[in-house]
Parts: structure tokens; sequence; C-alpha cells
């Protein structure tokens, strides 16, 4: 499902597909934060990169507290 | 009414340090650390699958989706795979039931534009069937839903929320006929209980394209 789905739920495992990048502020932050363990996150990314790396949008002038 | 203050991160306070370290990764993450001049972040190495492609990807948090009998519900309430296109959910939902066992059943929707909208017999001849049917958006069924038995759906409208049966509401398909699909409840209040989806009309009010889907 997308991320925005699953805004405000938690599941045990996440994977997450990053081929295509992340577009809006802080949706990464939700991807990421769904998954109770570090350990049930995995992930798919643009192969065009040897490590596993993505976009993450935050916009700074966002005030965050 | 009773204005509640959150002051602790319960995440932070677990014993596991690799927890707790992941816990502020996220923070980090959320506040735009980690992140170099083009907006790009390097993920753990521990988020690697065993190969970088969809199929071990479905391997890795689906295990055995291939076989009989079906997981138990809470399998697929606590399994998911995110991405941040509908595109891209598209390919990933085709590439996981084509894994999924059953007789693959697919129900078709009945496209049509308004009668005003169209001018009659040129309305229908400017927008054929086929093109209704390609429009692929945001909030719009796909033309052709693609179900097994056993798999999990989602409801996309708010159909009885008292019921449980709203938007974001996941469900695993249970009997499908050409006009009602039978599902078992997932979350929420009402997991697992059995819910009827009727086929219904949608009509877009505040675009301007005059489609019945």
């Amino acid at each position: 499902m997308t991320i925005n789905k699953l805004q405000g739920q938690s599941v045990n495992h996440v994977g997450i597909d990053a081929r295509s990048a992340v577009f809006t502020h802080g949706q990464f932050y939700v991807a990421i934060s769904r998954v109770t363990s570090v350990h049930n996150i995995k992930i798919i990314w643009d192969d065009q990169f040897p490590n596993p790396v993505t976009k993450n949008i935050v916009y700074p002038e966002v005030p965050l507290d | 009414m009773k204005v509640l203050q959150l002051t602790q991160n319960m995440r932070l306070n677990v014993d596991d340090a690799q927890e707790r370290d992941f816990a502020q990764w996220q923070l980090d993450i959320g506040h735009g650390r980690h992140t170099n001049e083009s907006d790009d972040v390097s993920l753990p190495e521990s988020f690697k699958c065993a190969q970088n492609t969809v199929q071990s990807l479905i391997d890795t948090i689906y295990p055995g989706i291939g076989l009989l009998p079906h997981p138990d519900d809470h399998y697929f309430s606590q399994c998911t795979i995110l991405s941040s296109c509908n595109d891209d959910v598209d390919d990933l939902n085709h590439a996981i039931l084509k894994r999924f066992p059953g007789e693959l059943q697919v129900f078709q929707s009945a496209d049509s534009i308004e009668d005003n909208e169209g001018h009659g017999e040129e309305g229908i001849l400017m927008y054929p069937v086929e093109y209704l049917n390609s429009i692929n958006c945001s909030g719009l069924p796909l033309a052709k839903l693609a179900l097994k038995i056993g798999c999990p759906i989602m409801v996309l409208r708010n159909i009885n929320p008292a019921e449980g049966v709203c938007n974001g509401s996941r469900g695993i398909l249970t009997h499908a006929t050409s006009r009602v699909l039978e599902v078992r409840l997932l979350t929420g209040e009402h997991a697992g209980e059995l819910m009827f989806i009727p086929r219904m009309g949608i009509i877009p009010n505040e675009t301007q394209v005059p489609f019945k889907l």
C-alpha cells in the first residue's frame, strides 16, 4: 500500500519500495517509523546506486516543535 | 475536555541499544538530518534484502506467500510493503497476487460518461469505454480489479464506518460474486467479523471529467 495509507498505524514487518523516491515532507519518516523493530524493516532502492540510498524530503522552514 | 501532553518518546526508553539507536535515527530523519545536498540519505546495510529486486522484497516480507493453507489474519495485518506511488503499488500488488495460490478473478468496472456532458451519440464516440478504462488516477478505482480468495484487500470508501468498513480498513476476501464481495475484517474493533462490500457507482463531483466509474 502507499506510505500515506499506513500513516498512523504500526506493523511488525515493513518492506519499503524506494525505487521511486518519496516526494513530500516527512514521507520517508512515516515509512521508516511504522515498523516496531529495527530487525523487521527491509528496503529495495534505485539500482543505479550500489548501496541503499533514497531521498528524504524535509523542509526546514516547517516548524518542528 | 482535558488536554493531555505527550512528553516522553517511548521508543527511546527501550533497553535494547540497537532499538534505541534506530528510534533516534528515525527522529533524526524526521528532522532532516543524515541528508546530503541532493536530499539523499544513506540507509543501514541491515535494511538490504538478499537481492535488490521486487521478488526478493516479497520473499522477505511475505515468506511462504505462495503456499497453502493461506497464512492467518495476523500475518496479513502485520506485514506490509510500502511505496510512495500508486503505480508502484499496483505493480507490487500484481506481482504478489501472481504468486498467491488460487484462481484469479477479474472484476471489470462499468465505466460510462454522464449523459448531459457527452452530447449524446457524439459523446459516446468521443469517450470510448477503452479510454475510460485506461484512466488511472488517485482517488479512482482501477478498471480491472484482480482478486483471489484469501487475498488481503483494502476498502477505499466510507461504506459503513460504524461497523468498521471505512477508507483504509483492511480485510481478507472470503467469497466473491460479480456484485458483492464478502470480506473478513483484519483491522480495528471489528476485526474478525464478516462484512459485505457491494459494487458501487462513483461519480467525481469536483473535477471536470464527466465520468461514471
